[in-house]
């Protein structure tokens, strides 16, 4: 009986010990590799003129004499350094976060924000938000119409995949490749039809690349003011999403509004990725690898899954963003190209790990 | 107290009616067991008494007010299922499964406090998976997620509890300790409800007995008097003899229909 | 073992694509004439035909002085325009008509009807010698060749000043024009030396090319060779971008350049002049700050031929004048 009160904590503690863990690790992280974006990510400007800047900047209060630094180079430190590893930390939680809800949402480790069309469906989105002119006129158009894109995506892949209470993988996989093709062309289709304007096919073109080059504090801001609301609703619904993982009737047996939870979890969903892509464009894997990887360590509860997926794929994008900058300095590597490069791998060998599954189908 | 009323209840779905006019009256601290063929409306029937289907017909009160009316929650304090078959495919642990039977009182963002703990860990000594409670759920054999989920429906503490196929994938140890545990949830005052294969069990645990046949209610009553072997026989297709063991126990046995010498025969002592 | 195949395969994949990348730059060194900037050897200047130079795709031997002349290239469509008598040009490229790319669109104008576009077109043009692009597909020239009996040429060096002299030159000697093609290298280089006797500033202006699609021309292109000719620093190629990079706007910021170069389109003036001038951070460059950011429309700024001199007058005049 003792020996079993023991064990009876052990998992619990475990997970929580790793919880603690990986969110003290992710703190420390997210500031020691913003502070590494900030003073060394691009271009070489004295560490001490970065920090001059960026106190003085930070802390209302602290001035200290700039005169010396060139104006470009402050302007760089707080209009683009500083909003740009804001920007890709907030990006890099969305994503993660939306995976978290995905995963969840389709009752399978495979959904994510990039692979069943929903993050096509943001980019279409925002591309016919710039070919009706809308998004010229407004800076919140583009990601106004890219929440309502990755929502109706992300509608048509539930409607499509889910049957009864759970989402096969091989339907969710199909489904979502069809999807992506679908909403790719007509993305293409879009593009071309804007070809004769050839600035404003330009625009759009460099607008779907994505990446957090256009950083400001505009973006940060729109990131921000999706990332909070999608967030707190997603912990909100945390423990109904838990209990609906083992099944959509029980859930409802023990009072669950299943249906209420899906819609609000849909909305919170596109939300992140909506935003996500209508301030950086299409980042893949970034929702896939970070939610598997944190289910294995601190398993499948979402309260504190979604914590850690985001202060995990804050620190992960920001460091994905600063790779981008430097490996072939003074050039960039689009940042989506670096996640997909980690994160193709990692796909395949899920799906080598679970294609028991598959074969079933 | 309280009282679970079904009245003329029916069910369509796709054009067909997998359950019609049925009537049922569920008092406390009864246990009642639904027998019935595969595919009678067993199942069906319970997912009616607890809200999870709405009927197409006929209306189910709980305590004079229709389920239709109330909110799922407080439809699961009251009432609480256990579904057949259901597989855990998720890495919570055992406790943390049959926590999740305290969400309908905790709701969606309360912790657990000490009482919620203290149901939780009753729950689990009752069904005897205490020492699971560690355990990944996903890596449970059957009879061990039968009886965590026993556990779940134990811990929301509704007065009527209803379970679908309890004891299929159990052995015969934990088979009789679920059977035993209804009575004794009977007893605390609980409405029990347990659809059931095994009509020798029926008899012996049950102070009622609803009989089902292709969507209909057969018949409806005191448990001994409703399982005789001329009803078996006409629902189930099979011969039947009531037999005592010689601690006065009440059972059935089986025979082939027709045959006297067929497979699935079984001798009388 | 599915594991190691599937990783052996991404190998693959990998590896012809950086086979593919080496490539470009191997074919740039094969010349297709010895001398570089003239590759009509003066005793074959009246030679007759047969006539042959050597290109990436091998030899290519012309028999016959060319009388159905087709040319797929922008580039080649407005150097023969000029140099080719319109019996002999029976087909040019559909984009010699566009607006947006064209530098010759009057010129181009009377050939409307022989504009085409494809394979099939070309080869029902029945020409005695083809122009191709650089960057046609090697199924393509394949599919010419089988369709139609005429040396294909493809022109592949478009990076500098005597990358254009060379290939006006090959052109002209190819199609037996070879004294037209002289007299417009003649004239080229008499608007390039004109461009550059312009007076200077003691301090040589540094400039980048940027947009809002981010690319920059760095170092080997020919935007780095008119730079260089009128006395200009390219920032990109002199911190290390080769070729055509993409670039940020913080390193743009950064180098502070006195001049930025962006291509543009018709129209599309206005929102390039808004994307950089209110810019929270490249309005605080030098170049910004005195208004220097020069519009080049794009069929200038990417032609490869003769007109290539209008860009080079424009961007002298507009270095050593003061603004825009």
């Amino acid at each position: 009986m003792v020996k079993d009160k023991i064990i009876d904590t052990s998992t619990q503690t475990k997970r929580n010990r790793r919880f603690v863990g990986i969110l003290f690790i992710g703190f420390v992280l997210v500031l020691f590799i913003a502070g590494v974006g900030i003073c060394f990510g691009g271009p070489a400007i004295p560490i001490g003129s970065v920090m001059r800047v960026f106190l003085s900047h930070a802390i209302p209060g602290l001035t200290f004499d700039l005169s010396d630094i060139r104006e470009v180079d402050q302007a760089i430190v707080w209009l683009i350094r500083v909003p740009r590893v804001l920007l890709a930390g907030l990006v890099g939680a969305m994503l993660a976060v939306a995976g978290v809800q995905m995963q969840g949402l389709f009752r399978n480790p495979l959904a994510a924000p990039g692979l069943v069309g929903t993050s096509q469906g943001a980019s279409l989105g925002g591309v016919l938000a710039f070919a009706t002119g809308a998004g010229l006129v407004n800076i919140f158009a583009v990601p106004m119409f890219s929440i309502v894109g990755a929502f109706v995506a992300l509608f048509v892949i539930y409607m499509l995949a889910h049957r009864e209470g759970s989402t096969s993988v091989g339907m969710l996989l199909l489904a979502g490749v069809a999807l992506n093709f679908l909403l790719s062309a007509c993305v293409s289709l879009v593009i071309s039809w804007s070809w004769k304007d050839y600035e404003a096919a330009v625009e759009i073109v460099a607008w779907l690349l994505g990446g957090f080059d256009d950083a400001s504090w505009t973006y940060a801001g729109i990131a921000f003011a999706g990332f909070l609301p999608a967030f707190l609703l997603s912990t909100w619904y945390a423990r109904d999403l838990d209990i609906m993982l083992e099944g959509e009737e029980s859930a409802r047996s023990l009072g669950v509004g299943t249906e209420r939870v899906t819609w609000w979890i849909l909305l919170s969903t596109a939300l992140l990725t909506g935003v996500a892509v209508s301030v950086s464009g299409v980042i893949s894997f970034v929702g896939l690898m970070i939610p598997h990887l944190l289910r294995l360590l601190i398993g499948p509860s979402h309260r504190t899954l979604n914590i850690a997926s985001a202060i995990t794929g804050a620190w992960f994008l920001i460091a994905a963003d600063i790779l981008s900058r430097s490996l072939i300095r003074p050039e960039v590597i689009p940042v989506g190209i670096i996640t997909s490069l980690i994160g193709a791998p990692f796909f395949l060998f899920l799906l080598v790990r679970e294609r028991k599954e598959l074969e079933i189908l | 107290m309280s009282s679970l009323i079904a009245t003329n209840v029916g069910i369509q779905k796709e054009g067909r009616w997998l359950l019609r006019g049925a009537s049922l009256s569920l008092e406390s601290g009864r246990v009642t067991a639904l027998v019935g063929p595969n595919g009678s409306g067993k199942s069906t029937l319970l997912r009616l008494l607890c809200g999870l289907w709405s009927p197409t017909e006929g209306r189910v009160d709980l305590d004079g007010k229709s389920l239709a009316e109330s909110s799922p929650i407080q439809i699961a304090k009251r009432i609480t299922i256990v579904q057949q078959s259901i597989s855990l495919r998720y890495s919570f642990t055992v406790r943390e499964v049959v926590e999740m039977g305290r969400y309908p009182h905790t709701g969606r963002m309360n912790a657990h406090s000490d009482s919620d703990q203290r149901i939780v860990c009753e729950a689990m000594e009752k069904t005897d998976i205490a020492k699971l409670a560690d355990r990944h759920a996903n890596r449970l054999s059957g009879g061990e997620i039968q009886r965590v989920l026993l556990a779940r429906c134990l811990v929301t503490e509704a007065s009527t509890i209803l379970l679908d196929e309890p004891t299929s994938n159990l052995d015969l140890e934990h088979a009789l300790d679920v059977l035993h545990l209804c009575r004794d949830l009977s007893r605390e005052g609980k409405s029990v409800v347990i659809a059931l294969h095994d009509l020798s069990a029926a008899l012996r645990f049950a102070d009622e007995a609803v009989v089902l046949n292709e969507g209909r209610l057969v018949d409806v009553g005191e448990a001994s008097k409703v399982l005789t072997p001329n009803k078996v026989q006409e629902v189930f297709n099979v011969q039947a003899e009531k037999v005592q063991s010689s601690q006065g126990d009440l059972g059935f046995l089986f025979r082939k229909q027709g045959g006297d010498d067929g497979i699935g025969k079984t001798e009388s002592p | 073992m599915k594991g190691k195949s599937t990783s052996i395969c991404l190998l693959l994949v990998l590896a012809i694509f950086f086979t593919a990348c080496g490539k470009k730059g191997a074919e740039k060194n094969s010349d297709p004439v010895s001398d570089s900037s003239n590759p009509v050897r003066n005793s074959e200047l009246d030679a007759g035909f047969p006539r042959s130079i050597q290109t990436i795709d091998g030899e290519i031997i012309v028999p016959n002085k060319p009388k159905r002349i087709v040319s797929q290239t922008l580039t080649t469509d407005e150097i023969l325009l000029d140099i080719c008598p319109m019996d002999r040009l029976v087909g040019i490229h559909t984009v010699s008509l566009d607006p947006a790319f064209s530098n010759v669109l009057d010129k181009a104008e009377p050939y409307r009807d022989r504009a085409v576009n494809g394979t099939e077109a070309v080869i029902s043009l029945e020409p005695d010698i083809v122009f191709i692009a650089s960057f046609s597909r090697a199924e393509m020239v394949a599919q010419l060749e089988a369709g139609c009996d005429a040396p294909i040429v493809r022109f592949s060096d478009f990076d500098s000043l005597d990358d254009i002299r060379k290939n006006i030159r090959m052109t002209g000697y190819l199609i037996g024009e070879e004294t037209a093609a002289e007299e417009m290298v003649v004239e080229l280089n008499r608007r390039i030396e004109a461009a550059k006797s312009r007076p200077r500033d003691a301090t040589p202006p540094r400039v980048v090319s940027f947009g809002p699609a981010a690319y920059t021309a760095g170092d080997g292109t020919l935007f780095d060779d008119i730079l260089e000719t009128v006395g200009a620093i390219n920032l990109s190629a002199k911190n290390g971008v080769e070729q055509f990079g993409q670039i940020g706007i913080e390193q743009v910021a950064f180098w502070d350049p006195d001049w930025v170069v962006c291509g543009s389109d018709p129209g599309a003036e206005e929102a390039t002049k808004r994307w950089f001038f209110e810019h929270p951070v490249l309005q605080k460059t030098r170049a910004a700050k005195a208004g220097n950011l020069v519009l080049v429309s794009n069929r200038l700024y990417t032609a490869a031929s003769q007109h290539t001199a209008s860009l080079v007058e424009l961007l002298a005049e507009t270095f050593y004048s003061n603004g825009i």
